[in-house]
């Protein structure tokens, strides 16, 4: 082979290396010119992990979208997926002027616990996390959404024949824990059990529909996913095999429409009134670094049910009543969900 | 009768899980048979998964995805050929390029045309019950009452273990793979046959990935092959570079992946990482068990120059 068509081939090589890289690479930053402002306006600043067309992603930056249109801040946003660029986007935004950084993710953590002490004027958050410093408050909804489970476990366990539940998740805690919730809810009700299924991998949707199929045999007739794309596998075994017998509860957002004939409810996480509470504080000045800010159901808003109207001969009112004086007793504390050991 | 249906379930599952890896350690034993190794299987497949999805969502037909889906995979295990086989390059080297390459394409190409499409549904490949034999207790269901990938994935293993060692052109790939000198001098085209058993076994890949995305998920989500292109790798050396040994070897991994599934939904008090480990060290036992008399081409991953 001649010396030249070798070199088209080490070309040919070299794109197809660079094309691999561009799902996974983000866009140069698009923050604003002016540099070095003081904060005297309010300008929020949001770094986010994935395009803003993704479901996750598009949360964030409805939530900005709603600071801009109701608190007057000025926004910017920035895609960074690659670990190597964190800290560089957050002390972008925060020497701009930045009044307040979104982290959208918990992997953005380490970025913000190391930037923020550079930048005392600026406050910083992360959606999930657990570390903190003055100006810096990770956002945790996982008490409140174990407390709204909860409440669905309650529901499911009325509508459920056979006693048995199954959630599916995976390895990491902010996954799980909401389910050990759900466990509780449903396991309140003598006689009822809930095991749960850790997959390996959230994307894959195959292992998530047969994990479905083997509880469905094994006698569960109440299912709850929350296991990224994978739940999108389990609610497919529910839609195709669970007939007028098996259901599901949807997590993260409104999943009713996946399996219309199965899915009872949804209980979707209202990221972006979340991030606007955050927002708010700090427009007020209030917000308080030091600690990570737990959101639980008595933060209006945040944590919601969506009913299948489909399914409203199987949901009752009176159903719809004990969910929501489950969410009463959680508010006042009469009902407490245990965190697991 | 409880104890019936609950075989019945996992036994289904088995072969469903086996089919994806049944067409890809087929592909991959005529490759390594014919003495070239791809690592390259998960990237292969992934090409494969978008292709199909992409197509049949495009055309509305799940088979012109699946052929669509096979060429596409194709189309890279020549060019895989080209780096490997005729430039020589590292076997291994080139396949862990060809893994990243398929990652990215796969995400890319589906941003690209599903970014901003909000239905996303195709029609699901069809249960097909075979006349009579469906209704054998307990095994119906399970070989007879599947989708037509997995009558082919069943169908493939004996046909391709057959021509491997039945026929001229068996005994040629066979060849290649063990003294690919005394082939040429034979008078055979060392490079022609190794890119056909290339081709051939990306193909197969493409096809393996095909049935994930159009005939089990009816979707397509980024990464979704999950470390399958890995697992086939290992079943063919598992299988002793044979198709119905790469065949028991994608049911026995099936089995027992379903079967630790169906442990944690049993609820049993054992923790779920040892339930999570079992269909790898069913494996690592199996080839244990089996050791022995070595079945590893001679000639595997090492270039043909006419000279040497």
């Amino acid at each position: 082979m001649s010396k030249v068509s070798k070199q088209i081939i080490v070309v040919m090589m070299v794109v197809a290396l660079l094309l691999s890289g561009c799902a996974g690479v983000s866009a140069p930053a698009a923050a604003p010119a002016e540099s070095g402002a003081p904060a005297a306006t309010f300008k929020v600043g949001l770094v986010h992990p994935s395009p803003i067309t993704d479901a996750w992603s598009g949360q964030a930056y409805a939530a900005i979208e709603r600071m801009r249109d109701e608190l007057g801040a000025e926004i910017a946003n920035v895609e960074v997926g690659d670990p190597a660029g964190y800290e560089k986007a957050f002390s972008d935004f925060a020497s701009q002027g930045y009044t307040l950084v979104i982290g959208h993710g918990f992997q953005y953590q380490d970025a913000a616990e190391k930037v923020s002490p550079d930048f005392p004027n600026t406050y910083f958050t992360t959606v999930g996390g657990f570390k903190s410093t003055a100006n810096y408050a990770p956002i945790d909804l996982v008490p409140g959404y174990m407390q709204a489970l909860y409440a669905m476990g309650v529901m499911a366990a009325q509508v459920s024949k056979t006693g048995k539940a199954a959630g599916f998740t995976l390895e990491n805690p902010a996954t799980k824990l909401p389910l050990e919730g759900f466990r509780q809810g449903f396991e309140s009700v003598p006689g009822h059990t809930f095991s749960m299924i850790v997959l390996r991998d959230g994307n894959d949707v195959g292992a998530g529909k047969e994990a479905a199929l083997q509880a469905m045999a094994d006698g569960a007739d109440i299912l709850i996913a929350n296991a990224n794309l994978a739940g999108d596998g389990v609610l497919q075994a529910v839609a195709e095999q669970g007939g007028d017998s098996v259901f599901a509860i949807g997590t993260i957002g409104n999943q009713n429409s996946k399996a219309p004939k199965n899915v009872l409810a949804s209980a979707p996480l209202n990221i972006p009134q979340a991030l606007f509470a955050v927002a708010q504080s700090a427009k007020d000045g209030t917000f308080e670094g030091g600690h990570v800010r737990p959101f639980t159901v008595n933060d209006e808003g945040v944590y919601q049910f969506v009913y299948n109207e489909e399914l409203a001969d199987i949901v009752t009112p009176e159903l719809k009543a004990l969910v929501d004086e489950t969410i009463a007793k959680l508010k006042s504390g009469e009902i407490t969900v245990e965190m697991p050991q | 009768m409880e104890w019936i249906v609950g075989l019945q379930a996992l036994l289904q599952a088995t072969v469903r899980m086996a089919a994806p890896l049944t067409f890809t350690a087929v592909g991959e034993t005529y490759g390594e048979r014919a003495g070239v190794i791809n690592i390259g299987l998960e990237g292969l497949m992934l090409i494969g998964a978008v292709t199909a999805y992409a197509v049949a969502f495009a055309s509305g037909s799940i088979w012109l995805g699946v052929l669509a889906a096979g060429l596409a995979a194709m189309v890279f295990g020549v060019l895989f050929g080209v780096v490997t086989i005729t430039l020589g390059a590292n076997q291994i080297v080139t396949g862990a390029a060809l893994n990243l390459v398929g990652l990215g394409l796969s995400s890319f190409i589906y941003r690209a045309f599903f970014g901003t499409v909000t239905d996303r549904a195709i029609q699901p490949l069809e249960t097909v019950k075979t006349p009579l034999l469906s209704q054998i207790p307990v095994l119906g269901p399970v070989l007879f009452e599947q989708n037509l990938l997995v009558y082919a994935a069943l169908l493939l293993a004996p046909l391709a273990a057959w021509v491997l060692n039945r026929t001229m052109l068996g005994l040629a790939i066979r060849s290649v793979g063990e003294h690919p000198k005394a082939t040429a001098t034979a008078g055979l085209s060392v490079i022609g046959l190794r890119y056909g058993a290339v081709a051939f076994g990306a193909l197969l890949a493409g096809v393996g990935g095909a049935y994930l995305s159009v005939a089990y998920a009816n979707q397509f989500v980024e990464n979704m092959v999950a470390g399958r292109g890995f697992i086939a790798l290992a079943i063919v050396v598992f299988g002793r570079w044979s198709p119905l040994g790469a065949l028991w070897a994608s049911l026995l991994f099936g089995f027992t992946f379903a079967l630790q599934l169906r442990l944690q939904a049993a609820n049993i008090q054992i923790a779920y990482q040892f339930l999570q480990i079992l269909p790898y060290v069913a494996t690592i036992v199996a080839m244990i068990l089996l050791r022995g008399q070595s079945a590893q081409p001679k000639a595997l991953g090492v270039p043909y120059t006419e000279r040497a």
